[in-house]
């Protein structure tokens, strides 16, 4: 820091302030982008290597915290563990945003890259940090773009490894925890209808077009279009609804609301 | 005008005076006297009338006049037009009263003048109808009179509105304005007043006779088919062909008026099929059973009788009218799809066409009805939407035919099939023809296995062997289970099996059991009886050659068989008519813990005994087989659709898919819809991020190494590695990405040549030397994707290039591309095929360049072209072939009504003639010349010499 000139060492601490990137990792992309405190932004975000040089270190204390004595990775207990340590339920549905931020491959496990490059790349290096973040995660799902992007990303993170659909019990959880944040009357019927007549795997293309149904159809189906392009089971589902006099002349009724 | 007359005018006084002048008029119209009115005697006709209007009551007779001139129309009408009408008929009478008709106007038109003032006056006030119109009311009266009349005979009255039509036609305006409405209005209401009437005197052909076939027409056409309901259906099932031809052309002659017609025929035609399934259903329901099968085959022939009736009714009576034959299409598609009894009509036609073919059918019928018949069983065909369903049926039949003998006519057999091949194309029959061939070659190859017993007297295995070999991809799959065969027969397979190999390394033999027959002899106390049977039941018999009694569990673990053939086995043998085998406890059924022995004590009359085997019902299995080929094809064709198209919507996707398999079987929408999603998973196709309704194909490389896998396998399954063929989705899969590959390629994407050689070599290996198989799976199909994706190219390359470099390039293209992986005999079709696409095109050149230019623009081209080969192809010979084959098939076109021939002489004679229309150097005219002749040179030698005769 002592080499530096003054206007170097403001832009410095601005980059530290902002960022909450270590000193040398603000001097590094400062000088890589020739002092141009814009340009060191860029390169900071886009570039997460240079973030990694620091706080390495403090992220990997962290890892091998929860890390699973057998494996190079944290599995269900660390995962336990991490969620008490951040107050957390393991159940809440937050922990799948942090997951989506981890870009992690599956449910219950976070790999050493995954656990360390997901949480340099949200700029966090200690617990405190993160369970300080919980809330604006929870926050995120609130936003529509990132609700579908978590939603579909919560597809990849919850089947089982090698499979190409979703096994149907999982399906119904995962349902039921994201459409309580994003209200959908028809949840229930649908996870209903689908124990009652399908009682198979759900997927991927099932999986991402019932957001969209569940987004763009009104609960009284009044502008749902049979000749439409959702999937079968959805056309299923719909007649399901239909047969069973859930709706009545394309009306949902009272109780269907209150759920 | 002396408005205060010494004297009022009495009425009928005044009217004397207008007598005269009406008389007048009178003999005036009836042509006898030439000299018209002066305007004296009009000027004294008015006044009078004048005066009789304005006189002081009770003087004032203009209710008087008015009625005096309605009656005096009238009395005209009776005297002079009614007895001059009634003497003369038809056409003569016609043209009377069309002459008196325009004597009546100019009559009314007259008279009216007279009366002018009562019109202006009286008529106002008292709102009467207007003189002129109170005139034409006195015709149309009369006329009406006529209708009540109930003398007066038909044709008069038909004739009577046909006039008025004609009338109409001099002139108009009187017509419209005047009559025609009101005629209208009267006439409709009158029919509609005596229509009943008339229903019930006359029968309906006969009330259509007097119809006339305008506007009545018209109105009343719905009225009349409806009331009539049972009217038409009536002549159409009592056969009153002339009623119905009269209809006929009474309705088609008015615009919309066959639409109801023909709904009342296809109601009345699906009304007559729906009867015939509903005898058949309450039949099946009745009796249950055997009889339901005889049910089901007089179902079809009283349907085949049904179609030749309506058929003769639409070729006879309504002339073949396209809206009649689309409604007996839609009449017979309608009931022709419907479930009869359980079975879908594709399965009973199926089995009718079976039961003429076979030996001892339930009918005999001489040989012409036979092709008769099968032919129109194959018409019935083109009503039903699931044809692939009843090819599956048909061949499973065929099969059975073919290899148990049955086959009443092998001439029969391919009659079928030519006309099947004919209407449904050449992959719908190809297996089947493929089953026939296969079994004259198992012939052959049997003869030489008796050559080669007969050389090797060693490997006799001691009993007479016949072995049919067969081709699996043309066969309908038979279940080949791990029967454990007793020692003799096995002997036997090793016998085959050593002499096949001699004949050929490559392939690899499987057995169906239960396909064959056995014949053994039975020793019995009494006499001996010869046994025919099943291969699996004579082997069940064999095990008692070894021991006198042998338990359920016993037989089940030798013969290694499952339990429910098993069953059916032993039912045959101990429970059925023939107890060979004696079981305890002696019951009707057979279960695990029973235990047989060989009943010595058997006998029969007969020597020689059949003990038939109950076959399983197959019907399930061929509709799940079939529903498993539809998802493949229903695959296949969506990824060839999203191929070409990239990026699709859905509902054109589907309808694409819809379209493309129209032709074998009408595809469920909601299967598709599955298959689309299926495709998802497997990564065929993605739905677009943005819009959930578009399709987008993914690049398949996948395609391409499952290609290669393909290939292994096949590689494999020659070698006699692999034990398993190709299922149908495998074999749809390859094929498709096979010609996407090409497809790709044209589109000028690199693909590896090799590899696609390779598989096709492999598929003309399998199919060994008579390239049946690669012809028949490969080539046709091939061809049809050819000529597809040329036309879907066509359009853009007219744009991009001129025609005959198109034409250069497709050919071209496709001549370089046979050698490198098409087999060399598809080389010629595929030309010919490209040839064909391009000559379209050349069609449309055709349009544009005519005569001169053409010649001019045909030379220019080839000057371009050839410089093209010379300069950019180095001469290079194959160019220059094709070249050739360009211009020998642009100038052997007609072109607009002249051979090309016949222009090139027309253009050579302009050149040189002195005057022609082109002013050219002399080294311009020879060099010219001299092009004539030689793009020429090939086609036309006489032309030729005549155009250098000419120099």
């Amino acid at each position: 820091m002592n080499k530096l000139g003054r206007g170097q060492r403001d832009k410095v601490q601005q980059l530290i302030s902002i960022t909450g990137a270590s000193e040398k990792v603000a001097i590094q992309a400062l000088k890589s982008s020739d002092w141009q405190l814009e340009g060191a932004f860029d390169i900071f975000y886009s570039q997460p290597q240079i973030k990694s040089f620091a706080d390495t270190r403090h992220l990997e204390e962290l890892y091998n915290r929860y890390k699973d004595p057998y494996a190079d990775m944290i599995m269900a207990d660390g995962i336990t563990i991490l969620c008490s340590d951040l107050q957390v339920d393991p159940q809440d549905i937050v922990m799948l945003v942090v997951s989506w931020h981890m870009k992690a491959a599956t449910m219950c496990e976070f790999s050493k890259q995954e656990f360390v490059g997901g949480l340099q790349s949200l700029g966090i290096d200690s617990l405190e940090k993160l369970r300080e973040r919980i809330p604006f995660m929870r926050s995120e799902l609130k936003d529509e773009q990132k609700f579908r992007e978590i939603y579909n990303f919560a597809f990849g993170w919850a089947k089982e490894k090698g499979q190409k659909s979703l096994a149907l019990d999982t399906a119904i959880g995962m349902w039921q925890l994201l459409f309580a944040e994003r209200q959908w009357p028809l949840v229930d019927h649908w996870c209903q209808f689908l124990q009652a007549r399908h009682n198979k795997a759900i997927s991927r293309d099932t999986w991402s077009q019932l957001l969209e149904f569940a987004r763009t159809v009104d609960p009284t189906l009044s502008n749902y279009d049979p000749e439409g392009a959702w999937p079968y089971l959805i056309d299923e589902f719909v007649d399901y609804l239909t047969e069973n006099g859930i709706f009545e002349k394309g009306k949902l009724s009272e109780w269907s609301y209150k759920h | 005008m002396n408005t205060f007359g010494k004297q009022c005018i009495m009425f009928d006084e005044g009217w004397s005076i207008m007598e005269t002048g009406i008389s007048k008029l009178k003999t005036i119209l009836d042509g006898n006297e030439e000299t018209s009115f002066k305007s004296e005697e009009y000027m004294v006709l008015y006044t009078n009338i004048y005066n009789m209007c304005v006189q002081k009551p009770p003087y004032e007779y203009s209710q008087e006049l008015y009625d005096k001139y309605q009656e005096c129309i009238k009395e005209y009408i009776r005297d002079r037009v009614l007895p001059s009408l009634g003497v003369k008929h038809n056409e003569f009478m016609l043209r009377e009263l069309v002459k008196r008709w325009s004597n009546h106007k100019v009559m009314v038109r007259w008279l009216s003048r007279f009366f002018h003032y009562l019109d202006r006056y009286f008529v106002t006030r008292r709102s009467l109808p207007s003189l002129k119109e109170a005139g034409l009311t006195c015709f149309r009266d009369l006329i009406n009179q006529e209708r009540e009349g109930e003398q007066i005979d038909r044709a008069l009255l038909k004739n009577v509105i046909d006039m008025f039509v004609e009338i109409g036609m001099g002139s108009m305006d009187y017509y419209e304005n005047d009559f025609q409405d009101a005629m209208l209005i009267d006439t409709s209401s009158y029919y509609s007043r005596k229509a009943s009437n008339w229903i019930v005197k006359d029968s309906c052909p006969d009330y259509m006779l007097k119809k006339v076939k305008n506007e009545l027409l018209v109105v009343h056409t719905n009225q009349l088919l409806e009331k009539e309901h049972s009217g038409i259906c009536i002549l159409l099932k009592n056969d009153k062909v002339d009623d119905i031809s009269r209809m006929y052309r009474l309705f088609h002659k008015i615009s919309k008026g066959l639409e109801p017609v023909a709904n009342m025929f296809k109601q009345h035609v699906s009304s007559e099929g729906m009867v015939l399934v509903q005898q058949v259903e309450d039949a099946v329901a009745n009796k249950a059973g055997n009889a339901a099968g005889a049910q089901e085959q007089s179902f079809v022939r009283k349907v085949i009788e049904l179609h030749d009736k309506y058929l003769a009714y639409v070729n006879n009576c309504f002339l073949n009218d396209t809206l009649i034959h689309k409604a007996l299409k839609e009449a017979f598609e309608g009931f022709c799809n419907k479930v009869v009894a359980g079975s879908s009509c594709a399965e009973l036609l199926a089995s009718y066409s079976d039961d003429i073919l076979k030996k001892g059918g339930s009918q005999k019928l001489s040989d012409e009805v036979i092709e008769e018949t099968l032919e129109k069983v194959v018409i019935l065909l083109a009503y039903i939407s699931e044809k692939d369903l009843f090819a599956e049926f048909y061949r499973k039949k065929l099969s059975r035919r073919l290899l148990f003998d049955r086959s009443a006519n092998d001439d029969h057999e391919r009659f079928i099939l030519t006309k099947l091949k004919q209407q449904c194309g050449a992959q719908f029959t190809s297996k089947m023809e493929g089953m026939i061939t296969d079994l004259t070659l198992a012939k052959e190859n049997q003869n030489h296995f008796q050559e080669y017993l007969s050389d090797n007297p060693s490997a006799n295995p001691g009993m007479d062997l016949t072995v049919t070999v067969l081709t699996t991809g043309f066969w309908p799959v038979y279940k080949s289970s791990d029967l454990r065969l007793p020692a003799e027969m096995v002997k036997c397979v090793e016998v085959f099996k050593e002499f096949y190999q001699t004949k050929t390394k490559s392939r690899k033999l499987t057995w169906i059991y239960s396909l064959g027959t056995c014949n053994i002899k039975g020793n019995f106390e009494q006499k001996p009886i010869e046994l025919v049977m099943g291969t699996y039941q004579a082997a069940v018999l064999l095990l008692f050659n070894d021991a006198d009694r042998l338990s359920y569990s016993d037989i089940k673990t030798q013969l290694n068989l499952a339990d429910e053939d098993l069953v059916r086995l032993l039912l045959s043998l101990s429970c059925a008519k023939y107890k060979i085998l004696n079981k305890t406890p002696n019951t009707r059924s057979v279960s695990p813990n029973d235990s047989f022995e060989f009943n010595s004590k058997f006998t029969d009359r007969m020597r020689r005994i059949k003990i038939p085997l109950p076959s399983v019902d197959e019907k399930k299995k061929v509709v799940e087989d079939v529903e498993k080929d539809r998802r493949y094809n229903i695959d296949a064709s969506l990824v060839r659709i999203m191929k070409s198209r990239k990026v699709l919507g859905y509902q054109q996707l589907v309808m694409e898919c819809v379209e493309q398999l129209s032709p074998l079987f009408k595809p469920d929408i909601k299967l598709i819809k599955k298959r689309i999603e299926d495709l998802i998973t497997r990564d065929y196709l993605e739905r677009d991020g943005e819009n959930p309704n578009l399709f987008k194909s993914t690049d398949l490389d996948l395609g391409w190494s499952f290609m290669q896998s393909g290939i292994a396998k096949l590689e494999n399954i020659l070698e006699g590695i692999e034990e398993t063929q190709f299922d149908g989705e495998e074999y749809m899969m390859l094929y498709t990405t096979m010609v996407l590959q090409i497809d790709q390629e044209r589109e000028g994407e690199q693909i590896d040549r090799a590899l696609l050689k390779n598989v096709i070599d492999i598929f003309v290996e399998i199919g060994m030397e008579s390239m049946d198989y690669y012809k028949n799976d490969f080539q046709d199909a091939m061809l049809i994707d050819t000529s597809a994706y040329y036309s879907r190219k066509a359009s853009n390359w007219i744009v991009e290039d001129s025609c005959p470099d198109y034409m250069l390039k497709c050919l071209r293209k496709e001549r370089e591309r046979v050698p490198h992986y098409l087999h060399s005999s598809s080389e010629k079709i595929l030309v010919k095929h490209v040839s064909s696409e391009a000559m379209v095109l050349v069609q449309q050149a055709e349009d544009a360049a005519y005569n001169k230019a053409f010649v001019k623009k045909m030379i220019e081209l080839h000057d371009k072209y050839f410089a093209y080969v010379i300069n950019c192809f180095f001469s290079n010979s194959l160019f220059h072939m094709a070249l050739m084959e360009v211009f020998e098939v642009f100038c052997n076109k007609v072109v607009a009504g002249s051979s090309t021939a016949e222009l090139l002489a027309s253009f050579c004679d302009d050149m040189l003639k002195k005057g022609g229309s082109e002013k050219l150097r002399d080294e311009v005219i020879e060099e010219t010349l001299d092009k004539v002749i030689f793009s020429n040179s090939f086609p036309f030698e006489v032309h030729v010499k005549r155009v250098v005769n000419c120099i």
